[in-house]
């Protein structure tokens, strides 16, 4: 998204590629089969732990999809395809899922630009106060979802939240924010944005550290404005980083699900039901664990196609970089 | 930094102060919510709901924590967190840095693959795998343990994924000097890999530490007693144990919060330095 | 490197036991359902001759009793041991009723339940259709437990299918709480039928400069428990005779044409979605609103926080006048052992006895369930000091069940929709209202 545009900055790149670089190859001579095993029995505990609580439970749920099990009947019938036709004939499912692409936009979107902006910021490393109040912003982040959305439920409360204090001050109608379909997604969004960007604005920071400072005194030299060499080498040489927040904050985002739970129950009118809240609620409160089974594998699937459109497609972009 | 050398001395301290005054007010915008969150849990019902809100409690109402300490068991739910999230951390690292080891320096066949198995895990939300492996840990007769708390957690695909990646930027050099030493894989990874990755290797036990501490889905339920519940479990049945009434127990809601919030805001505050020095200097790319 | 030391012992006890664990876990599968556990029927526990065994055995009881209510339990498990000191009991709070039933549930799927547990009155079906519940008739006979001294209503709100799953133990039912000095002052009555509402609303209701300054009633949107008895006293159905959405009929769709006007008119008011209930409460509080339709369960708060007289009249009939159950109820888990089991009936029994009756019910703020209780010198002084429940009792059998299917949580929520379109976007509920009835077919297609 953001590092999508800087192919005039090749040759920078080049050489920043060389240095960032990775040199893996090993230049050890006769690795037998036994150093190979070695080698691979350190990925063993890994492997097995994953396959223990991820993949199995996985298969298991692709198993559980097919059938019409509700988690308390000992027997589970198999339905074959039943639930996901259904679930492609339910109009509940695009409406799911445009929310959970709204929102994710969203919290992708802001979560990294004001990441980024703060990062612009805060990048001072001569005065102490830039630490505190790098420290400060950062505290967010590991404030839990659970406190963050009660404290937020209590600032948009409709009749005493400090929100609605504010708008009456300047003179507007107090808004339900919670409970008005239009605000409610963005109320998510902004609890949300407001736990993240003290981590993207470290990882960025942390970017920006790692840019030679030769690259910016050559452009210096060249006479060119502060905009340019955010825009031809700041951004550019941030890409790595960009990407890696876009696809850890867009996975999660796309897993939203606590800040649902607490705040707005998926309501009103379906106006916050993302998939990963109602997978739950078709599992908990409807008793289909089957239906909810296959809501997961689509989930899945979505997650996991667009994933690797956004790494296939940045990957591109660097290549063409470089 | 880069701007002294084009703008004048003054002119370049205006600047500056101009930013550090910009960084202040947007410092104290996002500091707020805590802010808000700390007076409120001071304040009393009335006050919690006065026409114009008080930015500085009236006085401070400390009945509002006596009455969470009573109905939530603190000191139980505080150990039990520290116990899971620090036994996470140790398990989720070790096992990363030997898997970040495997998948950066080593050679064997389908790694690729395998690696890629690895990243996939991180597409897949605890509201999916949980049903099978709470009737795995109920089988064993893990539940409501610390077993049940932390072994599900063991391996992180976003933990070994950051520590291959620094790994992979890492010289060989050293290892192949250790190798000729004689140095097994052990002590390639624990005595030389592992310093050098120090950065990132801090991070990441950070971030899992507050990850965990603050994990809600999977200690609610994994756990079927006050003797085993954590901190954030504790909060959201505070919360149900006066719903219906919430709007009118916020300021309980908030000291408890308040609580639950301490001391990993103390932990952080004492370490800050370190963290964001690590923090801002691990090869995260 | 001191910490490095003790970190590969560390992890290779880790994995050992990782191992072990993984190699355990078909063995212990095995056992557990090998152990024979369970699954004995109701009838052959109840005259197993377990009735006089003292064994000790502990009991889990899984509950969703809030603060309010832990001093009343924690007295009413304190007298429960005295009594039967072989037991013990262990209660267990699991969150609200949504969190309680999504442990219940995955305890039943993991095998390793609870002895008793608390089941919200909509849910009873769906886990007693999966078989979850033992049935309690074989004891209510063993032990000749007189059933018809319950309220008929809530008795049956925890029958299904014929069979006795459990005993109604906090009931509430949504009534309207008003403002007695303001009607009072006014010289007004609340309506006790429909055709007095529109009275009602006249001289209630407040304007000022065409905006609504004070409703003359609320009934809350964000939940169908409030508006189901509404619906029925229309005259209409939530589901026909062919268990097919009836909400659609001219009939059912009465009592939201009648909401419909008077939320235009300004008279009533609707709230819908999450924190709308506290929005409601603060509202009727601060006298913006004259009465509100709200559970029993709520009747002690708004004493205690409002500053005029607080009344209670139920809810205005129609064709019928009717309000619905709601609350929880006590049942056993039929995955339970025998001993627990037996233990458990135990336990029910003395949660729902009559003797127990009018002090448990006043400690939680819930309602007495037993007839004979409220004849008794306490059931008397305990009038005395909540004269409101006078109006719920003397309808006492009507108070009805709501509507029980197991689909009924998910295909309520598709009626529920068209009052919040009604509410927040104001759709004219008519019109919506067919959809809403074609897409419960859709589900309920599921379940022929």
């Amino acid at each position: 998204m953001m590092m999508n545009s800087n192919s005039q900055s090749a040759p920078l790149l080049k050489e920043a590629a060389v240095k960032a670089g990775v040199s893996s190859t090993t230049t050890r001579k006769h690795f037998g089969l036994i150093e190979k095993a070695k080698d691979f029995m350190f990925a063993v505990p890994a492997l097995i732990f994953l396959a223990v609580f991820l993949y199995y439970p996985l298969l298991n749920s692709v198993y559980i999809s097919f059938t019409n099990w509700n988690m308390t009947k000992p027997v589970k019938k198999f339905v074959g395809a039943d639930n996901y036709v259904k679930l492609f004939k339910n109009e509940d499912l695009y409406q799911s899922l445009k929310v959970t692409l709204h929102y994710t936009l969203l919290d992708v979107v802001l979560t990294l630009t004001i990441g980024l902006l703060l990062a612009l910021l805060f990048n001072v490393f001569r005065s102490k106060m830039y630490a505190v109040m790098r420290g400060i912003i950062f505290m967010p982040h590991y404030i839990s979802m659970v406190i963050a959305a009660m404290v937020f439920t209590w600032i948009y409360n409709g009749q005493y939240g400090l929100l609605n204090r504010v708008t009456e001050l300047m003179g507007f109608e107090p808004i339900q924010w919670l409970t008005n379909p239009s605000t409610a997604l963005p109320a998510l969004v902004a609890v949300s944005v407001w736990k993240g960007v003290g981590f993207a604005m470290m990882l960025f920071i942390s970017g920006m550290r790692g840019i030679p400072n030769e690259y910016y005194e050559a452009a210096a030299i060249d006479g060119a404005s502060g905009f340019s060499r955010f825009r031809y080498i700041t951004l550019p040489l941030l890409s790595p980083m960009t990407l890696f927040l876009v696809i850890t904050t867009f996975i999660s985002s796309m897993q939203v699900f606590q800040s649902i739970d607490i705040m707005t129950n998926g309501g009103p009118l379906q106006a916050t039901n993302a998939i990963v809240y109602w997978i739950y609620t078709m599992a908990f409160t409807e008793f289909k664990t089957g239906r909810a089974s296959a809501l997961v594998m689509i989930l899945f699937v979505i997650i996991l196609v667009l994933t690797i459109i956004q790494w296939v497609v940045s990957r591109k972009q660097v290549h063409y970089e470089g | 930094m880069r701007d002294s050398r084009m703008a004048g001395e003054k002119q370049h301290r205006l600047r500056f102060s101009l930013r550090t005054s910009l960084g202040v007010v947007i410092t104290a915008l996002i500091c707020f919510p805590i802010y808000w969150l700390l007076i409120s849990s001071f304040k009393t019902q009335a006050e919690m709901r006065l026409a114009v809100p008080t930015l500085w409690p009236q006085s401070f109402h400390w009945s509002n924590y006596a009455e969470a300490f009573r109905i939530i068991p603190y000191a139980r739910f505080f150990t039990n967190t520290l116990v899971m999230s620090v036994g996470i951390v140790i398990l989720q690292l070790n096992i990363a840095l030997m898997a970040a080891f495997a998948f950066a320096k080593g050679r064997f066949w389908g790694k690729e693959v395998l690696f890629f198995l690895v990243l996939a895990a991180l597409i897949v939300p605890d509201q999916v795998t949980f049903v099978p492996v709470y009737v795995m840990m109920s089988k064993l007769h893990w539940l409501d343990t610390f077993w049940a708390l932390i072994v599900p957690s063991g391996a992180s695909a976003y933990g070994i994924f950051l520590l291959r990646q620094a790994f992979k930027s890492l010289n060989n050099d050293v290892l192949e000097a250790a190798r000729v030493d004689g140095a097994g894989r052990f002590t390639m990874l624990y005595r030389i890999l592992l310093p050098m990755a120090k950065p990132t290797v801090v991070t990441l036990g950070v971030l899992t530490f507050i990850s965990s501490w603050n994990s809600y889905f999977w200690p609610l339920i994994m756990t079927n007693t006050n003797n085993m519940r954590v901190l954030s479990v504790g909060i959201a049945m505070l919360r149900d144990s006066i719903a219906g009434d919430e709007a009118m127990y916020f300021h309980i809601i908030m000291a408890a919060s308040v609580m639950a919030i301490i001391p990993i805001v103390l932990v952080f505050t004492v370490m800050q330095k370190h963290i964001v020095s690590a923090m801002t200097n691990s090869t995260f790319k | 490197m001191k910490t490095i030391k003790w970190l590969n012992p560390m992890l290779a006890i880790i994995l050992t036991l990782m191992l072990a664990a993984c190699g355990g876990n078909t063995n212990t599968a095995g056992n557990a359902d090998a152990s024979g556990k369970g699954n004995n029927s109701a009838a052959a526990v109840a005259d197993s001759g377990l009735k006089d065994d003292t064994t000790p055995v502990t009991i889990q009881y899984w509950h969703a009793h809030g603060d309010a209510q832990i001093e009343g339990l924690n007295k009413m498990v304190e007298a429960f041991q005295a009594k039967y000191p072989h037991i013990t009991v262990e209660p267990v709070f699991q969150g609200g009723y949504d969190d309680l039933h999504k442990k219940l549930q995955a305890a039943v799927a993991a095998g390793d339940v609870p002895a008793v547990t608390n089941v919200e009155v909509a849910s009873l079906p769906n886990f007693a259709d999966s078989g979850v519940f033992a049935d309690l008739t074989p004891w209510i006979n063993r032990d000749g437990v007189d059933t018809n001294d319950f309220a008929k209503g809530m008795l049956q709100a925890y029958a299904y299918n014929g069979k006795q799953f459990g005993f109604p133990l906090i009931v509430s039912t949504s009534v309207f709480v008003y403002n007695k000095t303001l009607l009072d002052q006014l010289g007004v009555e609340p309506p006790q039928t429909w055709d007095e509402i529109e009275a009602f609303n006249e001289k209630v209701t407040e304007r000022k400069d065409g905006k609504t300054t004070r409703y003359a009633f609320s009934v809350p949107g964000w939940d169908t428990w409030y508006y189901d008895p509404w619906l029925i006293n229309g005259g209409g159905q939530i589901l026909n005779a062919e268990s097919k959405a009836a909400v659609d009929t001219p009939e059912s769709l009465r009592y939201i044409q009648n909401f419909q006007k008077w939320i235009k008119e300004g008279s009533m008011h609707m709230g819908y979605g999450k924190g709308a209930s506290d929005n409601m409460r603060q509202m009727f509080l601060g006298g913006q609103i004259a009465m509100v339709q709200h559970t029993s369960a709520m009747l002690k708060t708004y004493r205690e926080n409002a500053s005029f007289e607080v009344g209670v009249s139920f809810l205005p009939g129609d064709q019928t006048r009717t309000s619905n159950i709601g609350g929880a109820g006590i049942v056993i888990m039929d995955g339970a052992s025998d001993l627990e089991k037996e233990a458990a009936w135990k336990f029910v029994q003395f949660m729902t006895a009559a003797e127990n009756n009018i002090g448990w019910a006043e400690s939680v703020g819930y309602l007495p369930t037993r007839k004979s209780a409220l004849e008794t010198e306490e059931g008397k002084a305990y009038f005395q000091r909540w004269p409101q429940y006078k109006a719920v009792f003397d309808n006492f059998d009507n108070v009805t069940p709501r509507l029980q299917h197991p689909a009924y949580p998910e295909f309520s929520s598709e009626y529920k929709e068209v009052i919040g379109e009604m509410i927040l976007n104001q759709a004219d509920p008519a019109q919506l209202m067919p959809d809403a009835a074609k897409k419960m077919n859709e589900i309920l297609e599921d379940y022929e």
